[in-house]
């Protein structure tokens, strides 16, 4: 036990370096080009390997046993939230676009070769590429592209709360979508017709929800029925693993090399990829140090100089794309208080938060945009740790100390931007105590009730955070702060009400609208600051912490390129040998 | 005997019907349905009913019993509707042999230290040797069993890389598609025949046998040597120790053979709780056994999995503890049943 | 199921007026035994003490000083909030014995009463109040409770509420098969022949002496309540304010940091328990030799 702790010593600084270079993969830039693709340009290399290792190129073969951190929930694309049935979708299955690995907002090509953007953003043509088969040997033509884009659309009700991706980035199903038709109008050409523009449209078509996944397997499985077998015993696409038969639920689900891989730039090295459910963060840790598991996701920040440790472990980062924070409901007392808002956002330690729960990992945010976007807008939200000042505002505010508060946190459940939920509220009450505030410590399980109740506008001070699925504002504060979808606690809210935030700001409502749907990036950006300006004058939030999320792998490893986005393409992955 | 043992099993269907009413009446108390479930966080109060209705939560609970009772007759215990939507009966197959497999490797070591030690310390008692196992079993059933396994993983699999630190068999050596009964020791060993895989797997049952086989091993230490120690006492020992018999003949012919009785008893029972599933032992070893797999359901409110899942181990329950009666009676000719 | 259970055949039960007194005098010459009553009485002294011995209060503390190393000013170091883990470990005895006592009173309570009932009213009633014990004892155990705890919510009582639902039915069963046994014993005999009603020779003459086992079960259940409160804590139910000290929920989230920062100190709260829980099984045990007077040895 003690000596691989002093061979650790002599490693250290090979091991920051590789870190270092792994967080220099490419930054998200900052707009979405909504350009025509660069044509046959050369895709993403090997070579984009975080750690190069000096015993050459890449070597095809092997096994690589991913540490996940639960079953997946489903591998049918459209009903995909969670992480993990991402990840393991994200193998299986093309979608027409891809994100460049490791980029937030860089568009390349992937079922679709090429694309065309008319009718004022109205109108997408896809033109696909040539001879694409699915693991069940029927072709990817167009007929079959617009069958996966129909469903998007068309779904049975029961099952519309399932889909998440396709409700949000269509604004809802049937004649509510915002697609009005997807046909085939050539053997490779789809036309995807929308009724309004969306800046963001072709950057969604990267996500893994919006993946192809074969007609016949849907249909000879029944997927659109609630108790179909579709995902576990025939998930089938065109991507670079495919599915035969090993999923044993708790225990491991294996894919395996697709030999007929289309794209042939980027067949897979690997032989096959294990996913393995491990619940607990610190068993991933000693399952990857024990040699059970080559890589996983999600390490607790706390357990990093564990990882930074051992020689024979190495750390991927990745670019900060996740934003955590303290939320407000304005229509909760004494949270409509303007004064005792700000009393909590001068009460807290930012600093402190992030020095012990996100070491490394994070810095102290004062939006829930990102430095990198250029719409971020600095100090758009007040407040800075001062404990004579959040008194001060305490006191005069409609609730004077000891103001008696709920403070509200999940149970089960570990989000990069709030490893440890229970944690952080323990270390924020004496924050908020000395204050003034008397804090009444207010828990739900993450899954049953906190996230319904939160969305509906039941609590008053909260800890929530966001991933973004890509880099842009519209999949951030243009979800936040929209008219929510959900009722209100049962009263489908008429106005611009969020009931999240219960912000009934008519203004920055209607600012937002215009920033959404605006085409032009720097008219974009600047209606993004105004709007993001007078949003955070009404402190609906206190933001918290940006955070990166942090792979960690063996040094045996390579081609893992980590994305903001957790698009990780498992292709690009090779083992070295020992 | 066969009459008794029918007439045991005619008993078990009014235990599980009784059983399946009370989980029936458990679950509508809790709030919610698995309709939360079912259409993810995002669904509107409308759909929520909608698929209430479909799937028939809002009737009173004693009709839904009454459906499910008919449907569990005919073998369909109804779909798990968190993480892999499996039919309950297949995923309970699925992982069933995990648990088998655990239970196994626990009451292996119990038995196979337990027994030793319990008649060595019988035989030398108030020696150091019998101290020292009165204060092994304290110990086993005193430290919880996370914290035992916990300090099993970092030792041997973090530190000293001896045994693996958690999983059924090394993934990246070996796969199991073949078969598919689960049952990786018969797998490897008969179906395979492959002694690498056959002692990977056994390599991976070492630190949670031992986790799980300690509280069981205390138990079979102490019944062992209190029978012993009974067994010793008894007339026809003396005879025999008198007659002038070897010591190693009055152990194998007399006392053995007579301290069993009690000692098989307890093995049966604390087998038949093992097979309940082991929570804690199955979380530390990210073991995918039914213990896992029932706490997930009851925390994920997974009405089909805890209702029928909880049948299912009862009825395993109450056959291991029949199983436990018969060897009882049948290695005890002096008892009948009438 | 129980060691109790097992070695302990309800017949024994049948005891003697003098019973308690030779008990005693048998329990102080057991050393097995008197040593587990002193680790419970530093248990118990420690949880009612705590505010007078620790050094600092459960929660002071600041998330700038965590998993400091132990020092003279932090005899055990600090956790992960930046507070004392000695101070902590002294207050969480108050959880783990607020537990342990109020799900076995439940459940004793309880149990005792629904056994004692079943007993001696006898024939169809017993038949099936015994039934339905089966029915709770062929639930797998800690997912019981588990089961239960998720329904009720968190809180310590809750979590108590949990177990003793886990351990009424062990309860019952002993209390009914001493009472079958007391049933036809000569006192209860003379008793009723004496013209004496029936709730009377079960309150008076029956249910003292059936207690006897009950009492070294209920002991013995201390220890697994404990024990399962922390198995409770570790995976994730604990009380509904986390800055209440508990054990189980420490020595997890020590244990999570062994490598970064908590060092061997994650293994404090684990012998807190391993020592309160040893207590009880100790002094069951001893109790048990006490008052069976055929487990002489």
């Amino acid at each position: 036990m003690q000596k691989p702790r002093l061979l650790a010593v002599a490693f250290a600084a090979a091991l920051v370096f590789s870190a270092c270079q792994a967080q220099a993969t490419p930054t998200p830039t900052a707009q979405p080009t909504p350009t025509p693709p660069p044509g046959e340009t050369a895709g993403p290399t090997p070579t984009a390997a975080p750690t190069p290792t000096p015993s050459g190129g890449p070597v095809s073969g092997g096994t690589l046993i991913f540490g996940a951190s639960s079953d997946p929930a489903t591998l049918d694309v459209v009903q995909i939230q969670d992480g993990e049935s991402f990840r393991i979708a994200q193998q299986i299955y093309d979608t027409l676009l891809r994100l460049k690995p490791g980029s937030a907002s860089e568009l390349e090509s992937g079922l679709a070769k090429t694309w065309d953007v008319t009718d004022g953003g109205t109108t997408i043509v896809f033109h696909l590429e040539e001879g694409v088969k699915f693991h069940d040997g029927t072709p990817a033509d167009a007929e079959a592209i617009a069958f996966n884009v129909n469903r998007w659309k068309n779904m049975p009700e029961e099952l519309q709360g399932l889909q998440y991706y396709p409700g949000a980035v269509f604004g809802g199903f049937g004649d509510d979508s915002n697609i009005i038709s997807a046909e085939a109008t050539g053997d490779l050409d789809v036309t995807m017709k929308l009724k309004n523009p969306r800046s963001d449209i072709l950057l969604a078509m990267t996500l893994i929800p919006f993946g192809i996944q074969s007609p016949k397997a849907l249909t000879d499985h029944e997927a659109d029925k609630a108790d179909s077998d579709y995902w576990q015993t025939a998930p089938t696409g065109t991507g670079p693993f495919k599915f035969e038969g090993d999923f044993v639920a708790g225990d491991h689900y294996t894919i395996v090399r697709n030999d007929d891989y289309w794209d042939e730039m980027h067949p897979a090295y690997l032989d096959e990829v294990v996913f393995k459910p491990i619940a607990d963060g610190t068993q991933r840790v000693a399952a990857l140090q024990a040699g059970t598991v080559d890589i996983i996701d999600q390490v607790d920040p706390n357990l990093i100089p564990q990882i930074d440790g051992d020689a024979n472990l190495q750390r991927l980062n990745r670019t900060p794309m996740n934003s955590g924070w303290i939320g407000f409901n304005q229509r909760q007392e004494p949270f409509d208080d303007l004064d005792v808002r700000m009393a909590v956002a001068y009460a807290i330690d930012k600093q402190a938060i992030v020095d012990a729960f996100f070491p490394g990992v994070g810095q102290p945010a004062d939006s829930d945009m990102f430095p990198s976007f250029a719409a971020y807008e600095p100090g758009a939200f007040p407040g800075e740790y001062n404990t004579a000042k959040a008194k001060e505002l305490l006191e005069g505010s409609s609730c004077p100390p000891p103001c008696a508060i709920d403070f509200w946190y999940p149970d089960e459940v570990s989000r990069p931007y709030m490893v440890d939920p229970k944690g952080e509220f323990e270390a924020m009450r004496p924050m908020l105590e000395a204050a003034g505030f008397a804090v009444t410590p207010q828990h739900k399980p993450w899954r049953q009730g906190y996230l319904t109740d939160e969305a509906n506008g039941a609590y008053g001070l909260f800890l929530i955070g966001w991933i973004y699925d890509y880099g842009d504002p519209a999949n951030g504060p243009g979800i936040f702060y929209s008219k929510s979808t959900a009722e209100c606690g049962g009263v489908v809210p008429t106005g611009p009400i969020n009931c999240e935030y219960g912000q009934e700001n008519q203004a920055a409502y209607d600012l937002m609208q215009q920033a959404i749907a605006e085409a032009d990036p720097a008219k974009a950006t600047d209606l993004w600051k105004q709007t993001m300006k007078m949003i955070g004058a009404d402190l609906p939030k206190v933001p918290l912490v940006w955070t990166f999320g942090v792979l960690a792998a063996t040094t045996q490893v390579n081609g893992y390129v980590p994305s903001p986005t957790q698009s990780e393409y498992f292709n690009l992955v090779w083992k070295s040998a020992d | 005997m066969l009459k008794f043992i029918v007439r045991r099993l005619i008993m078990l269907a009014p235990i599980l019907l009784g059983l399946s009413l009370v989980m029936a009446f458990f679950l509508h108390l809790l709030p919610g349905t698995p309709c939360a479930n079912i259409l993810g966080e995002r669904a509107t109060a409308a759909q929520l009913q909608k698929c209430e209705h479909n799937l028939g939560y809002d009737r009173p609970p004693i009709v839904q019993w009454a459906d499910y009772v008919v449907n569990a007759v005919q073998l369909d215990f109804g779909t798990s509707f968190s993480g892999a939507r499996l039919p309950v009966l297949d995923a309970f197959l699925q992982r069933f042999p995990a648990t088998i497999e655990l239970t196994l490797a626990a009451m292996l070591f119990a038995v196979g230290v337990g027994i030793p030690l319990g008649i060595a310390a019988a035989k030398r008692r108030q020696s150091l040797l019998d101290g020292a196992a009165t204060v092994v079993s304290l110990i086993g059933i005193s430290i919880p069993i996370f914290f035992l396994g916990l300090i099993l993983v970092y030792v041997f699999g973090v530190w000293l890389h001896w045994l693996p630190a958690g999983g059924r068999f090394d993934l990246r050596e070996f796969d199991f598609k073949g078969a598919g009964t689960n049952f990786l020791l018969w797998e490897s060993l008969v179906i395979d025949r492959d002694p690498a895989k056959f002692l990977d797997v056994v390599g991976h049952l070492i630190l949670p046998g031992i986790t799980l086989g300690t509280i069981p091993l205390a138990f079979v230490m102490r019944i062992t040597r209190s029978a012993v120690i009974e067994v010793l006492n008894e007339d026809y020992v003396r005879t025999a120790r008198a007659k002038g018999l070897s010591a190693r003949r009055i152990d194998s012919r007399h006392v053995l053979r007579n301290a069993l009785l009690p000692v098989v008893t307890v093995i049966g029972l604390q087998s038949g709780l093992l097979l309940g599933g082991a929570v804690l032992t199955e979380t530390v070893y990210s073991w995918g056994g039914v213990g896992t797999w029932l706490f997930t359901a009851a925390v994920d409110k997974d009405y089909a999995v805890i209702q029928s899942g909880t049948l299912l181990l009862a009825s395993v329950f109450v056959l291991v503890n029949l199983a436990v009666d018969v060897s009882y009676a049948f290695l005890n000719p002096r008892i009948r049943y009438a | 199921m129980s060691i109790a259970q097992l070695e302990m055949p309800a017949q024994s039960a049948i005891v003697s007026r003098g019973l308690w007194r030779d008990a005693a005098r048998r329990l102080r010459r057991n050393r097995a035994g008197m040593v587990g009553l002193v680790l419970i009485a530093l248990f118990v002294f420690v949880a009612i003490a705590a505010p007078l011995i620790a050094p600092y209060g459960p929660n002071v503390g600041r998330i700038q000083d965590k998993f400091l190393p132990p020092s003279p000013e932090h005899l055990l170091g600090t956790d992960l909030q930046g507070r004392d883990l000695l101070s902590r470990i002294l207050f969480g005895a108050r959880s783990s014995l607020y537990v342990g006592l109020l799900s076995v009173s439940i459940g004793f309570g309880v149990g005792v009463t629904y056994g004692a009932l079943a007993g001696f009213i006898g024939g169809w009633i017993d038949f099936w109040a015994m039934r339905f014990v089966d029915i709770v004892l062929a639930m797998p155990g800690l997912l019981l409770t588990i089961a239960i705890v998720v329904w009720l919510g968190p809180g310590l009582d809750r979590i108590a509420f949990a177990i003793a639902v886990g351990n009424m039915p062990i309860f019952a069963r002993i209390v009914r098969s001493s009472i079958l046994a007391l049933k036809e014993s000569d006192f209860v005999l003379a008793a009723r022949s004496m013209g004496a009603s029936s709730p009377r020779i079960l309150l008076a003459h029956v249910l003292p002496n059936a207690l006897t086992p009950v009492i070294v079960q209920a002991t013995l259940t201390l220890a697994t309540a404990i024990i399962d409160a922390a198995g409770l804590q570790f995976l994730g139910f604990g009380d509904q304010d986390p800055g209440i000290p508990e054990w189980g929920a420490m020595l997890t989230d020590t244990f999570r940091y062994i490598q970064a920062g908590a060092t061997f100190t994650a293994l404090f709260p684990g012998m807190a328990i391993v020592i309160s829980v040893l207590g009880f099984n100790l002094l069951g045990d001893g109790l048990r030799e006490s008052l069976d007077p055929r487990l002489k040895r």
